[in-house]
């Protein structure tokens, strides 16, 4: 080990520097897009005239780098925050026209609403505004008396009052481009007809009903007391099984039927009417896969709540509406049972899983940020309760672990369109996913490995301490990464450390990457004629691009290189960014050759975030804290300093630092 | 390892908090550690822990008290922290049948990680909501026998009985200690361990008034 005087006491004195230009060269193969800023820039941030200067006429990105640079360096003015963060998490490909992404997010949008509308299915509250169980200041997620549900209110008069015209005028702001699409808006309003009408859209649950009259008759009643969930979940169907349900199966079976897996197509289960029910004791999940053979068989409720019948003769023209509003024109699948039982089975099973995820995410939703005024409205926690109920659904693997809310959180405040909140929180959590998993946190605890060896390399007293005191396992930087420094800055501190990370950690090719990880029913089809535009427009920047690259650009300029051998769209699912970037293979080679462990998370700059703070405040750790307990003390009573700016700055150095070391001992055991 | 504070203290006990997540456990800790309840407040995130220091026969006794997520899958991080806890507090909601149903597993948990001596209470939280209840006082008061653990059913937000759990499971690992039983892995201890609640004093009806929330 490498270790000498100088490099056992880290600090950000020049002597350090000094090996930071030495090793410039070579850190910036590591995959850095960003130098570490000079002092001379300390104010900077990316501001919105900045920001509209990286595009060119057709709206693709072209200058990001420098704008990666100012946010490393300040973050992101808060007026384009949304904007630019779409780009960092790579919801887009840089090399995407504004078009492109205006009809991709035509498509994300139709498709959560859709994946909406497949919960609202399994229970009734979800895009509805309310969240599925009732939680006062004092009661968390209590169970109901529900001394209403014994009144029985008649479905059928609830649904037969809803209003036509808006459903109509629902379905017509879908169809205006989405820019003001946002039912979860609509029904901020108190204005029973909205919700009712909103409520109507829905074809298939027809729980939903129910609530509308309720809500008709008395919306706060609604609210307090009738529905103190976890009463009667009402029954639905999980798969609708009229006409009119089309449009909510087909992008629903979607991921559970591999037969149509990148194709939006339908696949009724006819054959099968599968119902479950929670009945008043939350702790009974009933299941029943009930032989169906009509195709307009009522839906059955069972509960104390208000017994639900549905006709379906409304239906059938909203699925004409629906459909002329589909981004794909993929021919409807036909409506025939082309379902094998046992998938039903798994997905009794799914339901019952994701209903109890539904109850621990309300229980965490209430309590997450609630001291924002902005969750003070109930409106906003249901939208962060159904987006994490949305994606537990898509992911079942994952389902709801507890930190995701915090992670949540500052996109549904960002973004009003919660499907927009839905995708940037989906791509984070596909570079994050690993700490969430069921079988534990195991990417945190990778993490703090990382940083066990960080400190070892980078201060040697530090580490020594650390192991003298007992606290080897780091767990006391655990919070920390796995909600991002979340609990411990503020909540616009946090926005600005997230920010500075991403655009720290920018690298297309890991963009790419994870849009390989798309889960299956984020997996979005395009619309042929859009495709063709791609394909297009990625071929004009390929060479573009390629140009750019012979003519001399150095590869930490990674964001545009491309090759001309691009990978054939067609394979590609279009979950976020377009195929447009492929790789120069040996380039990409040369970069993990040289960068130690690229593909381990040993890089990612969260783990020297947490090395830099460790380091920020190292005098009060070595001096205050005699035992593992101490530190733990220190670090979730939030007693540390933690400068966002400065602690980015010095995680960038540190994560040189480390690798420069890195590399050293590694070439020193081998020839090169 | 040993904790080096300033402060003075005979004894020091580690106790944790555990239980599905949502029961209450943070609340209660700091209603106990600092006196404090907040309505704010968020999910644990890893582990925590507070301290508080009390009198038992004369002697200083140091509380050091986990707090963990509740959250099955973060079981194997939490679990490490059960190394050495002399008492535990098992916590349920008593208006989710569910986080009381769970308890068994929570219990089977804490012995699999934990010295047999380990002095266990059984609370039955957020008392204070009558209305909303669904575990009844008997049906915990049962169970608890059965499992040879303490019972009190508490409400961190009235401060009900909070103070009272505490001291009590803080009382009996004194016991224990001082009569130097906490190696002893018998189940036929002297710990007096089954009865719904046994203070010595005039808690047993306190503790049954508090318990069922009648009044």
């Amino acid at each position: 080990m490498s270790v000498d005087g100088e490099d056992t006491r880290w600090m950000c004195g020049r002597a350090s520097m000094v090996n930071l230009h030495r090793v410039g060269s070579i850190v910036k193969e590591i995959g850095e897009p960003c130098l570490y800023p000079s002092p001379a820039k300390r104010n900077k941030m990316l501001k919105p005239e900045k920001w509209h200067a990286v595009f060119d006429g057709d709206g693709k990105v072209i200058g990001f780098r420098k704008a990666l640079k100012l946010i490393v360096l300040g973050g992101v003015d808060p007026s384009i925050r949304a904007e630019v963060w779409e780009f960092l998490l790579g919801c887009y490909n840089l090399g995407s026209t504004a078009e492109y992404r205006r009809q991709l997010r035509m498509a994300r949008r139709e498709r959560y609403e859709d994946l909406i509308k497949q919960c609202r299915t399994m229970h009734s509250s979800v895009g509805t505004g309310k969240l599925a169980y009732v939680v006062g200041s004092k009661v968390m997620d209590a169970r109901t008396l529900s001394k209403d549900n014994g009144s029985g209110k008649a479905v059928i008069s609830g649904y037969a009052s809803h209003d036509p015209t808006n459903k109509q005028d629902a379905y017509s702001d879908m169809d205006n481009d989405y820019t003001d699409y946002s039912w979860q808006k609509k029904s901020s309003g108190t204005s029973t007809e909205l919700v009712s009408a909103r409520m109507s859209t829905d074809s298939a649950a027809c729980n939903f009903c129910s609530r509308a009259s309720e809500c008709e008759i008395n919306e706060l009643q609604y609210d307090t007391e009738s529905y103190y969930d976890f009463p009667p979940l009402p029954v639905t169907n999980l798969f609708k099984r009229s006409i009119g349900d089309e449009s909510e199966s087909k992008k629903h079976e979607k991921h559970d039927d591999r037969t149509s897996v990148s194709e939006r197509t339908s696949q009724l289960k006819d054959g099968h009417m599968y119902s479950f029910q929670i009945n008043n004791n939350e702790d009974l999940i009933m299941e029943s896969d009930i032989p169906s053979t009509s195709n307009d068989e009522s839906e059955i409720f069972h509960s104390n709540v208000p017994k639900c019948v549905e006709g379906t003769k409304e239906m059938v023209s909203e699925k004409d509406v629906v459909n002329g509003l589909r981004i794909s024109d993929i021919p409807e699948a036909s409506m025939t049972d082309q379902a094998p039982t046992n998938s039903l089975v798994i997905n009794e099973n799914r339901v019952s899983e994701w209903l109890w995820t539904l109850h621990r995410i309300v229980v965490d939703v209430v309590r997450t940020d609630n001291h924002l005024e902005f969750y003070g409205d109930s409106k906003n926690m249901a939208r962060m309760s159904d987006i994490l109920a949305v994606y537990a659904w898509v992911d079942p693997a994952t389902g709801y672990c507890q930190g995701m809310s915090d992670l949540l959180s500052p996109f549904v405040v960002l973004y009003e369109d919660d499907a927009d909140a839905f995708w940037c929180f989906e791509m984070l959590l596909r570079r994050m996913r690993e700490n969430f998993q069921m079988e534990g946190p195991t990417g945190v605890m990778k993490q703090l490995q990382t940083l066990w060896k960080i400190l070892e390399l980078i201060d040697i007293e530090m580490f020594g301490h650390l192991s003298v005191i007992g606290a080897e396992s780091l767990h006391f930087a655990f919070r920390m990464l796995l909600v991002l420094f979340r609990r411990e800055l503020t909540f616009d501190e946090a926005l600005r450390m997230w920010e500075m990370m991403w655009a720290a950690d920018f690298d297309e090719a890991i963009c790419q990457k994870l849009e390989e990880n798309c889960l299956e029913p984020l997996v979005l089809p395009l619309k042929s004629n859009l495709s063709g535009e791609i394909r297009s427009n990625e071929s004009g920047n390929v060479k573009r691009k390629l140009k750019m690259i012979r003519s001399g650009r150095r590869n930490g300029e990674s964001l545009a290189q491309q090759s001309d051998g691009a990978r054939p769209i067609s394979v590609h699912p279009l979950c976020g960014l377009s195929s447009a970037n492929c790789w120069i293979e040996n380039e990409q080679m040369q970069r993990h050759s040289l960068s130690v462990s690229r593909n381990n998370s040993d890089d990612e700059l969260p783990v020297f975030c947490v090395a830099a703070i460790l380091i920020i405040n190292r005098q009060k750790i070595l001096r205050e804290t005699h035992s593992f307990d101490d530190v733990i003390k220190m670090f979730n009573d939030n007693m540390l300093k933690i400068n966002v700016k400065r602690c980015i700055r010095l995680a960038i150095k540190l994560r040189k630092k480390y690798f420069y070391k890195l590399i050293k001992i590694t070439s020193l055991g081998s020839s090169v | 390892m040993a904790y080096k504070a300033d402060d003075d203290y005979d004894y020091l006990f580690k106790v944790v908090l555990i239980g599905d997540s949502g029961v209450g456990k943070s609340n209660l800790l700091s209603r106990f550690t600092r006196n404090e309840f907040s309505l704010e407040s968020k999910s644990t995130i890893g582990v925590e822990f507070a301290t508080r220091s009390i009198r038992v026969d004369e002697k200083v006794v140091k509380a050091q008290i986990w707090d963990t997520a509740g959250q099955e899958r973060y079981r194997a991080i939490t679990s490490a922290y059960y190394r050495g806890a002399v008492g535990a507090l098992v916590v349920y909601d008593i208006t989710r049948n569910v986080t009381f149903d769970n308890v068994e597993r929570w219990l089977k948990e804490l012995r699999d990680h934990t010295d047999s001596s380990i002095v266990i209470m059984l609370v039955g939280n957020k008392a204070d909501v009558r209305h909303l209840r669904a575990v009844d006082t008997e049906a915990a008061t049962a169970f608890a026998e059965r499992e040879n653990t303490y019972f009190m059913e508490t409400s961190a937000l009235e401060s009900t009985n909070v103070e009272k759990a505490f001291t009590e499971v803080l009382n009996q690992i004194y016991q224990v200690v001082s009569r130097k039983a906490l190696e002893a892995t018998s189940h036929s201890t002297s710990l007096p361990k089954g009865q719904t609640i046994n203070v010595g004093k005039d808690d047993v009806s306190a503790v049954k008034k508090a318990g069922c929330c009648s009044s």
